[in-house]
């Protein structure tokens, strides 16, 4: 069946009309919020599942592998699902269902890594990839009104990118340089290279001609791995790391912004060993100023002052993972592999939302 | 009725219930090293020595059987029952050696969805009859007890080797063994010898170790239970049933020689095995603290015993022509089918409480 590609690529065409926003944070007003993330089935398969903030199912989109986080384009027409490393599918989709479906590749030699940001006019998806015979990290640059033709690359100036975040300026891309080397004709593609040497860093990159801007290496007790990441207000960078061998007083949560030193988050000592080495997402609520982070090996949803540094709150959740901001203050949806869907926020307990013991809710979770 | 609407409501509770990871009080730290090393000795190890001898056995049965051109394979049908008890009850074991080559796939080919495997071997029997050229190739198909079951079955027993195939089939099924006698040695040494893996097992945590944390192993151990147990009820009772959510049946393992119950018994007696003398139970037991440990023998006891009344319940349909097709058989099957659930999930919050080893699709298997 020939897709047309036409159609699919109109809700691209809006975004470039819409122009840039001023915020990542913004929203355009009177369009129903969506939540959704990959999630598996009981029958082993993997799909998009997108729910209204009550939980009630809205459409799913089918996938042809384990997904891992989506990308969303400013006008919120079309999302992209990308396979989790070292996967090589990225699907394409209209959350409002109105254009089917559509699959695209990186180029030989690379494979994605699960997560992808759009540019603020729509046009542009940058996606973290692996140039696994080099070793080497790079951002696949995909035009988004051509069917997602691969554009161009540039570095990512390290090892095993993962997470990436624009910056409010639209310009600044912000990246978490894992430091893992893999390849994937190696063991299962997810065996790691250089476990007793990888570096793993933070880099600001120009988008416009990926030139590097600046690079942040955070010292930590143990070596750990830079992850995930969301930008709070000011353009700080709140950055989830996970470690190989951590002890009980290894940092995992930073907050790194431009001019000023990395700072680990202030946890009280007898919090941190309940990370357990590993922190799975991160979110920053809608108005920018309260982070959440979860780590699913410690069942533990953390809320923190996005500004400050400072712990808000502990709330525990069975395999969390999953989390994003819910639309207004400071709250927020996370997920779970036991298919339970829950807010909470800083001020408020945790509240069921929707469960479904069927489905496993899988690493991300997203609003829009 | 009311058993399975209590069942119903404890699991959903279950589901529900928050982490109790903080704070634990008066526990003792986890035994992560006597565990490893105990799950080695009294499980691991013994059980792929049980599976090399077994499949050495069976290579041998077929091997005489061929040569000898006579239909009599009552032999074979011992020693091929005697090799897919040995898998069944170490086939939960999804860590180290097992998880390189495709071998777990080369010992079991299931589920084969497509049927894309019988058809590979049908043609390749077809070609080889008819002095055609040999299809077979490095596929899986070609492996492992799946293929033996379609070469050398049908219906429950064994084919005429004096059928215009037998020859072909014949050949095939020898080779298939052969493989499946030198995987298993080559896991059996992988795990015996101590510059194998066990090296990298018994010093997790060591300089040298490729297990970096000392308490990967106790997660290793943890998810292969938690995954093992959600195979034996979802890949083996519930697809076959008919209850995925696709609604579809799927052919059930080992159906050509109706060895299906056999299997299944197996693997219930294995993952019981494996929780009471592999070691996990006790160090468990060893964790919880003293105000805790009548409640922890309690769980474990019942984990055992619903593992038990499974292999009670396989063995007991071993006879049945079509444990997924008759009423009473499907019954039986779905009554056990809920309690396995409950068992999984009291042994995930036991290993998370006590063990450092939370389980979950994300927290085994994240990114």
């Amino acid at each position: 069946m020939v897709i047309d590609r036409r159609n699919f690529l109109a809700g691209a065409g809006a975004a470039v009309m819409a122009g840039p926003m001023d915020h990542p944070h913004a929203r355009p007003a009177k369009q129903t919020m969506l939540v959704g993330g990959v999630c598996r089935s009981s029958d082993g398969r993997y799909k998009i599942a997108l729910v209204d903030p009550y939980g009630r199912a809205v459409t799913s989109v089918p996938l042809p592998g384990r997904g891992h986080d989506l990308a969303v384009s400013p006008t919120k027409d079309i999302c992209v699902a990308f396979a989790r490393r070292p996967g090589t599918f990225a699907v394409a989709f209209s959350p409002r269902k109105d254009s089917p479906a559509f699959t695209f590749t990186p180029s030989d030699g690379r494979h994605f890594y699960g997560h992808g940001v759009f540019s603020t006019d729509g046009r542009l998806l940058f996606a973290t990839e692996n140039n696994f015979e080099t070793g080497t990290g790079v951002i696949g640059v995909y035009d988004a009104t051509h069917s997602f033709a691969r554009v161009g690359e540039f570095p990512t100036f390290g090892t095993g990118p993962h997470d990436l975040a624009l910056l409010s300026d639209g310009v600044t891309l912000a990246v978490a340089n894992g430091g893992y080397r893999e390849h994937p004709a190696v063991g299962d593609g997810r065996t790691i290279l250089n476990p007793e040497t990888y570096q793993s860093d933070v880099c600001l990159i120009d988008s416009r001609h990926g030139s590097l801007i600046e690079r942040y290496e955070i010292r930590t007790r143990e070596r750990v791995s830079f992850r995930h990441l969301a930008i709070a207000d000011g353009n700080r960078i709140v950055v989830g790391a996970q470690g190989l061998r951590t002890t009980a007083d290894t940092d995992l949560v930073f907050i790194v912004s431009r001019g000023e030193e990395p700072r680990s988050l202030s946890m009280p000592v007898q919090a941190i060993p309940l990370l357990a080495g590993y922190v799975s997402s991160v979110a920053v609520s809608g108005d920018g100023k309260t982070a959440a982070v979860t780590s699913s090996r410690s069942n533990l949803v953390v809320l923190f002052d996005a500004i400050r540094g400072t712990l808000l709150k502990t709330s525990p959740a069975r395999d969390v993972s999953g989390v994003t901001d819910l639309e207004g203050g400071n709250r927020f949806v996370v997920s779970t592999g036991f298919g339970v869907l829950s807010e909470l926020g800083s001020d408020t307990e945790p509240r069921t939302i929707a469960l479904d013991p069927t489905s496993s809710w899988d690493n991300h979770l997203t609003s829009f | 009725m009311l058993v399975r609407r209590a069942l119903i409501v404890l699991f959903v509770a279950l589901c529900l219930l928050p982490s109790s990871a903080i704070a634990q009080g008066d526990q003792a730290a986890f035994p992560h090293a006597s565990l490893a090393r105990r799950a080695a000795d009294k499980h691991i190890v013994p059980g792929y020595r049980k599976l090399a001898e077994a499949s050495r056995g069976l290579k041998r049965e077929i091997g005489n059987w061929c040569a000898s051109q006579v239909d009599s394979g009552n032999a074979i049908e011992q020693q091929f029952e005697v090799a897919v008890a040995a898998w069944g009850e170490i086939e939960h074991i999804d860590f180290g050696p097992i998880t390189s080559d495709q071998l777990r796939d080369r010992i079991l080919y299931y589920p084969d969805r497509k049927g894309l495997a019988q058809r590979q071997r049908a043609a390749a029997i077809t070609s080889l009859s008819s002095g055609g050229p040999n299809r077979i190739n490095a596929s899986v198909a070609f492996d492992g007890l799946s293929a033996v079951d379609d070469l050398l079955f049908s219906n429950g027993k064994l084919r005429l080797l004096t059928l215009p195939d037998g020859k072909a089939r014949c050949g095939m099924a020898e080779a298939a063994v052969t493989r499946l006698a030198e995987v298993t040695e080559k896991l059996l040494a992988d795990w015996a010898a101590t510059d194998g893996y066990s090296r990298d097992w018994l010093n997790a945590g060591q300089a040298g170790s490729s297990l970096l944390d000392r308490r990967e192993t106790t997660r290793a151990l943890s998810r292969s239970f938690d995954s093992g147990m959600e195979r034996l009820r979802e890949e083996r009772i519930v697809a076959p049933l008919g209850f995925s959510r696709l609604r579809t049946m799927v052919l059930p393992p080992l159906a050509a020689s109706r060895r299906t119950m056999l299997l299944l018994a197996a693997n219930c007696r294995g993952l019981r095995h494996f929780y009471e003398d592999g070691g996990i139970w006790q160090a468990i037991d060893l964790a919880a603290p003293l105000s805790r440990q009548n409640e922890v023998k309690r769980q474990s006891a019942t984990i055992g015993a619903i593992l038990s009344t499974c292999e009670q319940t396989a063995k007991r349909l071993m006879s049945a022509e079509s444990p997924y097709q008759d009423e009473v058989s499907r019954k039986a099957l779905v009554d056990i089918g809920f309690p396995l659930k409950v068992a999984r999930k009291r042994a995930e919050l036991l290993l998370a409480e006590f063990g450092e080893a939370t389980l979950g699709f994300n927290a085994s298997d994240g990114d």
